[in-house]
């Protein structure tokens, strides 16, 4: 047994070695930002038990409960750009390594050890990522962390602004043990999409293959948009009905802030696994109406195999959902700044709206960095699999040029629209309340119309990326079936 | 002689295609065979159902005493693993393993140890010649000098049948010749059956007999 493990070990290292060294440190940095942002939301909510701003000054997204909820959601919302990354990686892992897949198969390893080594090859780094959280951690409380009122560091922050940008409890964190729970579940989290992303292809010593085809998606995620509309608008009931006087003010204001939540969460859910339909959607119409080979190309792939474009596009809607959002809030905040005529709009803002928003801004540049990542992971992964196909266009004549638009046009079909939903979805609701002063509608329009080229030049960028994937993929050594 | 592998009216299909229609054989140990047939007439499939690797929808394949088709995957690759060894057209090297630990695979697979699995892969290196590109990756070596790789892979754990599709396939007249030599000399050597699928005639001229498959593959209506 322990043999046998340590093969498998020295296996995965050989594979690490030789060129997996690159994917193991992207995987190990995803899962290192997401258990160093869960160490932090489990710091915050600690709050609410262990009163820390009593012993120390913090932004009052952390010291009062009102919007403690909400921080810690935004915290894990912010999860979902490395969690996506994470599995474009994981499987492109799988698919670009079908060589050694089928070798391993023929020299004798059955379709369990494939697995084994597989999620052994995810898992090791994921978990050395867990653990790196703790590190991230570390940093976000020194950068972000709040001033302890007594004690050698009683020097607190005068400024009303810098208090909001102190946002890491440092007086109080998790037990050892907390800690010790939240990377090995993210290191865990990483073996189990290492095991289930090779459940998708058919390994065999021939070669790998996906699964046959499931049926074409369906829009069954528009109903999880309506349940978030019905959410949002209890919330919205709720939230109106509450009398702060009358007892039990605090349990249905709580019930409200639930609401919310969920209706924002059912939102993102739903555009995530809406993204699959309509990259499928768009596809047919595409390749249906399209006059040119690039636009063809990507319609064609897209129409066939919409899931893996609509996974990694799925990212992108939940960005400008949120996007919108902040744009509508953004609008709203201003204009209330404004009220009363007075000339600097900006510098009426209330420090703790302007700090708030602009570390979502950041945020959300931040995430979609990540996108761009996992955006060119799609496109290495899918130059992978129609490699063959990518070299016999180039010897028919097709430009280097235009395949690398079909690139383009193939996330770029998905990933825009997607854009596009997101926004209307995020700002939308909040617009609705606050259409009364100009500057509530032409702030939002102006950061929802930003997001969309903002994730124009993602698909650019993640385009660009790609390059080297398709130079060898258009090499005539493509053509040979290896 | 006896019987090691016997396959009885096998069907299989892909798709609409009928690969194979009622095609049965018999391997003794020890037989040197050579299947050929025109291209599309399902010889690669039948290599690949005696050994294994695909399961006809119809038929029996018995393996020394064993329904080999009535296994299950993981069976399947554990009995191919131990009793057969196979040569695909390409060598099909695991590209991140040097070349010895490509040989030793098999044996490192089955649970021996790392030392004398590397000696018998070192040994059997040695026997065909290739020795001196141990610690090579796949990516540094030709045509000809994979396919031997393979060949050592194949023959390392010491298996009673050797199944090569096209062995020398993708390889240039003298390289085929020595890889083919190789082969044919190294099973004789230890006692294995051997199969090979070709449409070489020089290769098929190194077996003890031909089995000629007509063309079978179809598509039904």
């Amino acid at each position: 047994m322990i043999a046998q493990l340590r093969f498998e070990l020295g296996l995965v290292w050989s594979f690490l070695r030789s060129g997996g060294g690159s994917r193991a440190a992207v995987i190990a940095l995803c899962t290192a930002l997401v258990s160093g942002l869960l160490m932090v939301a489990v710091t915050v909510v600690m709050v609410t038990w262990v009163p820390a701003r009593e012993h120390e000054q913090l932004s009052n997204l952390v010291s009062q409960g009102g919007l403690r909820g909400g921080y810690v959601f935004a915290l894990l919302l912010i999860c979902i750009a490395p969690l996506a990354l994470l599995q474009q990686v994981v499987r492109l892992g799988t698919a670009s390594r079908e060589q050694r897949l089928a070798a391993l198969r023929l020299a004798g390893a059955t379709t369990g050890d494939v697995r084994r080594l597989g999620a052994i090859e995810v898992g090791l780094p994921a978990l050395a990522g867990g653990f790196l959280g703790l590190v991230v951690f570390g940093l976000l409380r020194v950068v972000f962390g709040g001033t302890p009122l007594s004690g050698p560091r009683t020097t607190y922050v005068e400024s009303a602004v810098a208090q909001q940008f102190q946002l890491v409890p440092t007086t109080i964190h998790p037990p050892w043990w907390g800690l010790l729970l939240i990377a090995l579940g993210v290191g865990l989290l990483g073996v189990c999409a290492g095991a289930m992303t090779s459940r998708s292809l058919l390994i065999s010593p021939l070669g790998v293959s996906r699964r046959a085809p499931r049926s074409a998606p369906r829009p069954w995620a528009l109903l999880l948009i309506v349940v978030a509309v019905a959410l949002f608008i209890l919330a919205v009931y709720k939230l109106n009905s509450v009398d702060y006087l009358s007892p039990g003010a605090e349990g249905r204001r709580t019930i409200a802030d639930l609401c919310l939540f969920g209706a924002l969460g059912t939102f993102l859910l739903g555009v995530i696994a809406l993204a699959p339909w309509v990259a499928y959607r768009i596809g047919r119409v595409v390749a249906a109406r399209a006059s040119t080979v690039p636009v063809l190309l990507a319609g064609r792939r897209l129409a066939t195999d919409p899931r893996p474009a609509g996974r990694a596009a799925a990212a992108v809607g939940a960005i400008a959902v949120v996007a919108g959002g902040t744009g509508a809030t953004l609008g709203g905040v201003v204009s209330r700044s404004n009220y009363g005529g007075g000339a600097e709009v900006v510098g009426r803002v209330d420090p703790f709206f302007a700090v708030s928003l602009l570390l979502v801004g950041l945020m959300l540049l931040a995430a979609l960095l990540l996108v761009v990542f996992s955006l060119a992971v799609h496109g290495v992964e899918s130059l992978s699999d129609h490699r063959r196909s990518v070299a016999s266009l180039a010897v028919l004549g097709v430009s280097r040029h235009e395949l690398e638009a079909a690139q383009r046009w193939e996330v770029g079909l998905v990933a825009i629209p997607m854009a596009v939903i997101g926004v209307c979805i995020g700002s939308a609701p909040m617009l609705s309340f606050s259409a009364d002063n100009p500057l509530t509608t032409w702030i939002p329009l102006l950061v929802d119309g930003a997001t969309v080229l903002l994730v124009w030049v993602a698909v650019r960028a993640s385009a660009r990326m790609t390059r080297p994937w398709l130079v060898r993929a258009a090499a005539p050594a493509s053509l040979r079936t290896p | 002689m006896t019987v090691l592998l016997q396959a009885h009216s096998l069907r299989k299909s892909f798709a609409q295609t009928e690969a194979l229609r009622g095609i049965s054989v018999e391997i003794d140990a020890g037989d040197s065979v050579a299947i050929t047939g025109p291209s599309g007439s399902g010889k690669s499939t039948l290599l690949l159902c005696l050994a294994g690797i695909l399961r006809p929808e119809a038929g029996e394949i018995t393996y020394d005493q064993q329904r080999l088709d009535l296994l299950g995957d993981a069976e399947r690759t554990k009995l191919r693993r131990r009793e057969m060894g196979v040569v695909l057209q390409f060598g099909q090297l695991v590209p991140e393993l040097t070349v010895v630990q490509n040989v030793a695979l098999p044996l490192l697979l089955d649970k021996h140890d790392k030392a004398s699995a590397r000696r018998s892969a070192l040994s059997w290196l040695e026997r065909l010649g290739a020795l001196d590109l141990a610690d090579q990756v796949p990516a540094e070596l030709s045509g000809g000098q994979a396919q031997r790789v393979a060949v050592a892979r194949a023959l390392v754990t010491g298996p009673r049948i050797v199944f090569a599709d096209e062995p020398t396939g993708a390889l240039d007249t003298v390289a085929g010749e020595q890889v083919l030599g190789q082969l044919v000399n190294a099973t004789r050597d230890t006692g294995a059956a051997l199969v090979m699928v070709t449409h070489d005639n020089r290769v098929a001229a190194r077996a003890d007999r031909e089995i000629v498959v007509r063309r079978c593959a179809r598509r039904s209506s």
